[in-house]
């Protein structure tokens, strides 16, 4: 007999929950292919590790960006694969709930729907991210009151208001932390004329990326590629060079979170201002960036206790009252 | 002998016609949603969402995170 799972296909990172067992895989969302036989190499980690450092027959990448699909064939053999690691063979079909942004398209969803089908799972249902977050992120969504949850994942960041359990306001953008890294490689590449990979430009991120100024600010030795000379090149790059750097895509996400707020019924408003907005999500490990939104909202913002996991618990909670919480899957009756 | 055989099968028919139509009635009226209903659906979907109800699965991951830390490190 199978065990129904859960889903967390975000765009950086997949978790895996298995009903009664809770989280059993936690990796990249990458998949290296040999291009000259269609092979599937490595995924998750071992995938990462080959980013930037293949030879021409190999590619390693994400098949997903800003959270829809970008590669069908290699996100069904990505799903395969977990399904099979997982312990799902072909006699054994689970129910899958997967985790998609609320701003997938029909065609995204039907992409998502059945790779996850076609790769081994009975029955598969797409969970908005906000509300699965917000069910992970235990906040008392059974109330009600005014719960605002902020998710910024790799390739969205989305907002929502939930009340009764349902979704009062939502917004969503297809800006996450992967253009933060993007900002930080142009930048490097604009004013100082070297070239890094998307990996170097992640770990400056998480070194030395703030969105607000900070105390005990320090700087990074980076090192790239020279685009002139094409020779291997330190430089020196400091916390206030990198802030000015990402400002753009921080803007973007703190003013979808402005509009959110203004989408809210003016009931709801107290309740931020007495119980804060909760931050999701990879992206929201960002420093200061809790600070930045509630400068510029005037409202508090607290950090979730689990932000990389809250999603896929959310998730693993629904699978375990598959019955009764159906009718939060996307496309379900009301 | 005749009428009697009529008489027999016209009661056969009733019979058949209104074990049917109780049937058929009966059904129809386990299928109608009742007034309670949506309240009690509503509070099943509630009740599944409260802190208690998703206390084994938020708690079980945390118990499983804090038995990794407390492991030595090899």
């Amino acid at each position: 007999m199978a065990r129904d799972l859960a889903i967390d296909l975000g765009t950086a990172n997949t978790l895996v929950y298995m009903k009664g067992r809770g989280i059993v895989l936690n990796e990249p969302s990458v998949i290296a292919v040999n291009r000259k036989t269609s092979e599937v190499l490595a995924t998750g980690h071992e995938a990462w590790n080959m980013i930037g450092r293949t030879p021409g027959y190999i590619v390693a990448v994400r098949p997903l960006r800003g959270g829809a699909i970008t590669d069908f064939d290699i996100t069904e053999r990505m799903i395969r694969l977990l399904l099979q690691r997982v312990g799902v063979s072909r006699f054994t079909r689970p129910k899958v709930v997967i985790c998609v942004p609320s701003a997938i398209t029909e065609v995204e969803r039907r992409a998502v729907t059945d790779a996850t089908r076609r790769a081994g799972a009975s029955d598969a249902q797409l969970i908005e991210q906000p509300m699965a977050a917000a069910i992970g992120a235990e906040l008392p969504i059974d109330e009600p009151v005014g719960n605002m949850v902020i998710d910024i994942g790799g390739g969205t960041s989305e907002t929502a208001v939930i009340s009764l359990g349902g979704v009062v306001a939502l917004e969503a953008i297809r800006v996450g932390s992967f253009d933060i890294d993007a900002a930080i490689q142009t930048y490097v590449r604009r004013e100082h004329g070297i070239a890094i990979g998307e990996r170097t430009a992640e770990e400056i991120k998480i070194q030395i990326g703030t969105a607000a100024p900070m105390p005990n600010e320090r700087g990074a030795q980076v090192r790239g590629r020279d685009l002139v000379s094409g020779l291997p090149k330190n430089i020196d790059l400091t916390a206030e060079e990198v802030r000015f750097a990402i400002d753009e895509v921080v803007s973007q996400i703190v003013q979808s979170v402005t509009r959110c707020l203004s989408k809210v019924p003016p009931e709801m408003a107290q309740d931020f201002l007495q119980r804060g907005m909760y931050l999701v999500g990879g992206g929201g490990l960002l420093r200061g960036l809790a600070q930045r939104i509630e400068r510029e909202t005037d409202v508090p913002v607290r950090m979730s206790p689990m932000p990389l996991e809250a999603v896929v618990l959310g998730a693993g909670h629904c699978v375990e009252n598959y019955q009764v919480l159906r009718s939060m899957f996307m496309g379900a009756r009301r | 002998m005749i009428a009697a055989q009529t008489a027999v099968l016209v009661f056969a028919l009733l019979a058949l016609g209104c074990g049917a139509a109780l049937a058929t009635i009966i059904f129809r009226q386990n299928r109608q949603t009742g007034i309670y209903d949506g309240i009690e659906n509503f509070r099943r979907h509630i009740d599944a969402l409260s802190p208690e109800a998703r206390r084994s699965v938020v708690g079980k991951h945390t118990q499983s995170r804090g038995a990794d830390r407390a492991e030595p490190r090899q």
